[in-house]
Parts: structure tokens; sequence; C-alpha cells
């Protein structure tokens, strides 16, 4: 395995060493911010980057298993169409914007608009599990895939403001209390049966595998699921007329 | 049915003693304005939107379309128009909404200004025995030599077809265009619909769009092309997003896009990556990483009030090609009050920024692309002396393929194949048909490019780039000129 010392580089050539190295694992310690790591890769390539991850870790990649011991930023997993994403810290704003597949766990908090306009189609499904809680916006204009957010230790509400706003595909799952006055007015709330989780399940059992939780106690409070209302939330909205 | 004050707009005539009753017209017409019960043909003008189907396939020319003659009093304020949006406001409660581009008579500063041409103290050139140079690249100039990371896109002409979604128009709109722009050294846009695996192989002709609902918008997509554009406005609908309605999202639309079939795709206002010039830096910067730095970024934006001052910071996020779409630009579907009363024109815009970016000293490190209304050779060489590199054209495009400008694109009817995804409609665009009638209308504009080139003593586009002193205004006032940065008619320089 090649071990990189993000020190001794400039963010250029970080990730010019990255994108030659042919080995299959590579490990980056010191990272402190530096952008674009992972960006468009495609191979199966294994990262394990230690310190603080910069902007769109992971954008538009499709393959990559990243895990990420520290916090990122902006973006991580924006547009990211295959692989994992693994963060044991907290994750910035946009987390897994525009995401068509692929999964992202996040063991902390995360920004603002998590998730928003995911997308699924056919066999790509993406998941973003959140071990805390989220910022305003969560899955805004969610166009399909999953998000689930889970509270542990949370210090705030569970989700802030406008969560589903304008979602029209996909699910959200909100874990144990949650403050019904930051679901938008368009999302349907409908608690779960604790022994019928679905698609839940697995997601669960691997946060719990990969941040050493047990899975017991996540599972331990309810599960609310949100999804749209109405089929065609804006048919109304536009008139067509002969002008 | 509930009480509509909705008149037809349009009349059907038919010539009763030349129909001959052959259905041709009840088959073409997807309102279903035609109909023949028990050998009786009878109109249902309501749903005419004179796009002329059935006049042009009629084979005993026995059809008219007239404005339908309904007569309101007249009122130079209160027009027929105005009256009749009221009226579908009050029947729905809905937001109007409008296809193409504005209809509206704003000024059009092509019309005001004239080229010049040369007379004695220096010769014209005659293109049809004289070489003539319009090829065009694209990108950032400031690289020093083949060791430069700076990739640029050579053109044959310095004309590009603009972005069109597949969705907004059908897959034989996207093989037409990509197999003309093939055949012209150009490229096509393949708007922000994503690209059909069938056009891969048009991949080093095809921009491709990346626009803040990521449609389609996978590893291979942002490979598969020649230039990859981050779409932040357009001109029909600055400020806005885009709504594909759920009836045109097919199972191939669902394919390209991917998401499931028949659902809306919704493209939001923003990308909400990007809510700074360090934001649209970074994507810029992620997508030149995520494609190894091969290939050059063009934003592309709506010419709004401050364009100058955004197109200088788009420069410097980055942007390799610069794309600015004015007021009279297409749409599938925008807001009608949007499409008709925002944004300015393109050759305001263009001419403010050319001379901005030249002011700033940064106008090397971009090639500036001019949308938005471009509808002959003549305004490609205006805008190209206005400060153009190159013009994108949609309108036009269409218009080639047999569009009749019914502005109705938001129906998904469309009778001639092109703003619709239902296969029945779509297939009567034979993209053999409508490569080559695109590839006419370059080949032809491309000719009369070098005419008026030859006229004016010039044998390389490059030397008309910027060139305003080739342009004088004619009906212009002071301000317009200076903007505009043109002499007035008859003034001496």
């Amino acid at each position: 395995m090649t071990v990189l010392n993000a020190d001794q580089y400039s963010q250029e050539e970080l990730l010019q060493r990255l994108n030659s190295a042919d080995e299959r694992e590579i490990e980056v310690i010191n990272l402190c911010g530096q952008r674009y790591i992972g960006c468009g890769w495609q191979q199966k390539k294994s990262l394990i980057l230690k310190g603080t991850a910069g902007n769109n870790l992971g954008a538009f990649a499709a393959g990559p298993e990243i895990m990420l011991y520290g916090n990122c930023q902006e973006g991580v997993a924006n547009t990211m169409s295959e692989g994992r994403i693994i963060v044991h810290g907290r994750a910035g704003d946009i987390a897994g914007y525009a995401m068509r597949g692929g999964e992202l766990f996040i063991r902390d908090d995360a920004g603002y608009r998590l998730g928003i306009h995911m997308k699924a189609y056919q066999d790509k499904k993406p998941l973003i599990v959140v071990g805390g809680s989220t910022g305003a916006f969560t899955g805004e204009y969610m166009a399909g895939g999953t998000i689930v957010i889970l509270g542990l230790n949370r210090d705030q509400e569970l989700v802030g403001k406008y969560c589903g706003t304008g979602l029209y595909a996909g699910s959200i799952y909100l874990r144990g209390d949650y403050p019904l006055k930051n679901l938008a007015p368009s999302v349907e709330a409908q608690v779960m049966e604790p022994d019928r989780l679905g698609e839940l399940e697995q997601a669960l059992e691997d946060f719990a595998l990969y941040f050493g939780y047990s899975l017991n106690f996540i599972r331990q409070e309810p599960f609310t699921r949100l999804t749209r209302k109405s089929d065609r939330p804006f048919a109304s909205l536009y008139t067509g007329f002969v002008s | 049915m509930a009480l509509t004050m909705l008149a037809p707009v349009f009349k059907v005539e038919r010539e009763e003693s030349r129909c001959i009753k052959c259905g041709v017209c009840v088959q073409q017409c997807a309102n279903e304005v035609h109909h023949l019960d028990n050998g009786w043909m009878w109109t249902n003008d309501e749903e005419c939107v004179a796009c002329q189907r059935c006049v042009s396939l009629c084979p005993a020319q026995a059809l008219a379309i007239k404005e339908y003659p309904l007569s309101f009093r007249v009122n130079s304020h209160w027009t027929p128009a105005t009256i009749r949006e009221i009226y579908a406001q009050a029947d729905s409660g809905g937001v109007l909404l409008a296809g193409m581009g504005n209809p509206r008579s704003y000024k059009s500063y092509f019309d005001h200004l004239l080229l010049n041409a040369s007379q004695v103290t220096n010769p014209s050139i005659d293109p049809l025995r004289e070489p003539m140079e319009l090829n065009t690249s694209l990108g950032n100039k400031t690289g020093s030599s083949e060791l430069s990371e700076k990739p640029l896109i050579s053109l044959r002409l310095p004309i590009m077809f603009s972005a069109m979604s597949f969705g907004s128009v059908s897959l034989n709109v996207h093989k037409s265009l990509s197999r003309a722009a093939y055949a012209m050294g150009t490229l096509w846009n393949t708007g922000e619909g994503g690209l059909h695996p069938d056009l891969f192989s048009y991949k080093d002709n095809a921009v491709v769009q990346v626009a803040s609902g990521r449609f389609g918008v996978h590893p291979a997509y942002l490979e598969n092309s020649a230039v990859i554009e981050i779409k932040i406005g357009q001109g029909a609908k600055p400020g806005i997003g885009g709504h594909l309605p759920g009836a045109k999202v097919s199972e191939e639309v669902a394919r390209t896009r991917m998401i499931p079939a028949w659902s809306d795709a919704i493209s939001p206002a923003p990308h909400h990556d990007i809510y700074s010039i360090e934001d649209l830096a970074q994507l810029i910067e992620t997508l030149k990483v995520a494609t190894g730095y091969k290939k050059p970024i063009a934003v592309k934006v709506a010419a709004v009030h401050n364009i100058s001052a955004i197109a200088s910071g788009v420069v410097r996020a980055g942007a390799d090609i610069l794309a600015i779409d004015g007021f009279r630009g297409a749409t599938g579907a925008a807001p009608m009050r949007i499409r008709d009363h925002v944004g300015i024109p393109i050759e305001i815009a263009l001419a403010q920024v050319d001379s901005r970016l030249r002011d700033e000293g940064i106008r090397q490190q971009v090639s500036l692309v001019a949308a938005g209304g471009i509808r002959n050779s003549a305004d490609v060489v205006k805008a190209i002396a206005l400060g153009a590199d190159a013009v994108y054209i949609a309108t036009a495009a269409l218009i080639a393929l047999g569009c009749h400008l019914c502005q109705m694109c938001f129906t998904g009817k469309c009778n001639w194949g092109i703003a619709t995804t239902r296969p029945d409609l779509s297939r009567r665009l034979n993209p053999e048909v409508g490569a080559k009638r695109a590839q006419n209308l370059l080949q032809a504009w491309e000719h009369e490019i070098k005419e008026i080139m030859g006229a004016m003593g010039i044998n390389a586009i490059d030397s008309l780039r910027g060139n305003r002193l080739m342009l004088r205004g004619i009906g212009l006032g002071p301000e317009e000129l200076k903007i505009l940065g043109v002499k007035a008619a008859g003034e001496e320089g």
C-alpha cells in the first residue's frame, strides 16, 4: 500500500500522485483541506484518508471506496454515480448533491442541502446515511434514492427547516423524534413497523458495522418514512394555451 | 365543458371542391383539429396552433390556416393577446407557458447595424477563387505551446448548434444535428438531458452540458465529449430552472437522463454547489480534474443587466469558453412573462462583454460564443464583428428541420417530430434528411459569410473578430452607439 504524506505536496502534486498510483490501496495522511480528491475516478481503487478532506471529495466518481478518518468540507459525493464513501466525522453542505448511485455514510452531522436532487434509475440507487443531524433543505428536489438520518448523540433538531421541499421521488427516513414543523408540506410522514424496515435493514447494519454502533441501540427508536404526497405535485402550476 | 372565453386563434379553411377526403390531415394532426366522420370532414379550430403540417401535406392543396376572424374592439393598450392571456389564467389559475423565443417587437440591434465593403482603396476578394479562412479555435489562448495544459477545439466555421435536451426535442433532432455537426466540422450540444448511447460515436463533435439537475451526468458522459458546458442560464428564461413534464419522459428519455420513466424532471434555478464566482471556479476545476484537463470547460449564462461584470467573474473562475444567450433565445417551455420580459439583447451584451474583457486584459483567456436569436449569416457576421468568436444557433437549426414556429413545444405534440418524444410523431423527422438540411443551412451560411468577408476585403475570420469598424449603426441613439462601440452610418473612421 502506498502512503502519501499530504504535507509534502501541493494540491496539484497530490492529485497527480493519487491519480497515477497503480496500487489498489492508497493511504493519505495529514490531509488538510485538499480539494477534488477522487474526482471522476472510475477505478475500484481504495483510498484511506486521514485528516480533513476539502471540497468535492469523490465528485463525479464512479467506483472508488473512500474511507475518511476526519471531517470533510462541502460537496462530498457530488454527482457520484458509483462507489462508497465513509466519513468518520462530519460533512459540510450539499453532501451527495445529485448522487445517482453508490453509498455515502457520515458518522456525525451533515450541513445544509444534504442529498438534494438525488436520483435513482434501475439498479442505480444512491444511499446516504447520516449518524447525527442535518441542516435545512435536506433532500430538496429529491428524485430518487434513500436518505437516512439517525440522530445519534444529537444536540440539535434532527433535520433543519424545509426538509423534503420539492421531493418528487425517493424516501427520507428519520429515526426517533423529529421537528414536524421542519417538514415540507408536500411530504407525507409514515411511521414504520419496527419489524418491517425493508431497505433500511441493510443500511443500518452497514452503518453499525462501519462506526462500531450496536444495531440494537440504533433500532431502539421508531423510524418515520417521508415520501411525496402527490404523484404530480406541479401538475396544476402551469397553463398552456394557444397564444 | 366549463365555460371558456377563449375563442380560437386560427381558422382552418378547407376548399370543399378540392378536398378528396383522403384523411391525411386527420392522421397528421396530433392536436386533433381535423376529423372525418362518415364521409364528412369537420374541424375543431380551437385546437389549431398554425403549425402548417396539414397544409404542407395535403395532397389536394385544399387547406389554408388563417387568423380567426374575431375582432375585439380596437384598443392599443388591451391587445387581443393581452385579453386572451387573462382569459386563460382566469380559466386555469396557472402560470402561462410559452415555447420558443421572445416574439415581441423589441428593437433588434442586428437590424440597426450595417456592414462595410471595400471600394477602390483596398481590393475586395472573390471567395470562389481565393482562399478564405473561417477556421475558428475555441478555448483559453494564453497557453505557451503544445506543452500547454489548455486544450483548444477547432471548428471549420464559427457556427455551432446550441443546447437542446433530448426530452425537450426528439432523438431524431439530436441525430440530425450531431450528423450535420460531424459533416461540417463543428459542434452540437446535448443540452441538459444526457447523451443517448446511440450518439456516443459523435462524441468528438458534442458539447455536453452539466446543468443544475445533473441529468445523465456520469463519467462516461463527461468523457464522450469535445467540450463540457456548465449551464448557468439560458436566454429564454434567465434565473429560472427547467421542468420537463413527466408526459415527455419516455423510456428512452428516462434511460438517457437516468431517472424513472414518466416522472417530472426538474432542474432547479441555481446549481446549489454554485453560490459565488469562487464556487463556480471549484466546479470548473472539479470537471477539469475529473476529465484530466483534456477538455475546454464552457460556461453558459443568460444576458442580463450586469453581464459584463458576470462575464469577468466567469473568466476569472477559469472558464475556457463563455457562451452568452440573449433574450431572444428559445426554449421548449418557459413561463411567458419570463421569456418575454427578462434579459437583454445579445448584441448589447456581446459588445459590452468583449469591451470589458479587453479592458481588463483577459479577453485571450476565453472564447466568446454568442447565442439567442441569430437568424442568418449577416447576424453571424455582425455578432463576430461585435466580438464573438463563434455563435450558437438553435431556432434557425430547428426551422431547417421543419419547425414552423408555432411556439407550442411544451405540449409535446409537435407535428413536425421535433419538440416531442412520442414515437409516432418523432419518426416524422427522418434523421438522414434532417442532417442533410441542417448541413445545407450551414454550407449556405458558410458561403455567404465568405462573400460578406470578401466584400470587406477580409480573408480570415480572425481579422473580423471584434472589428467594430466594419459596423455602422443606423437609427441608433448616442448611448446605444456607445454601448455597441460602433460609429453611426456616415461617421468616418
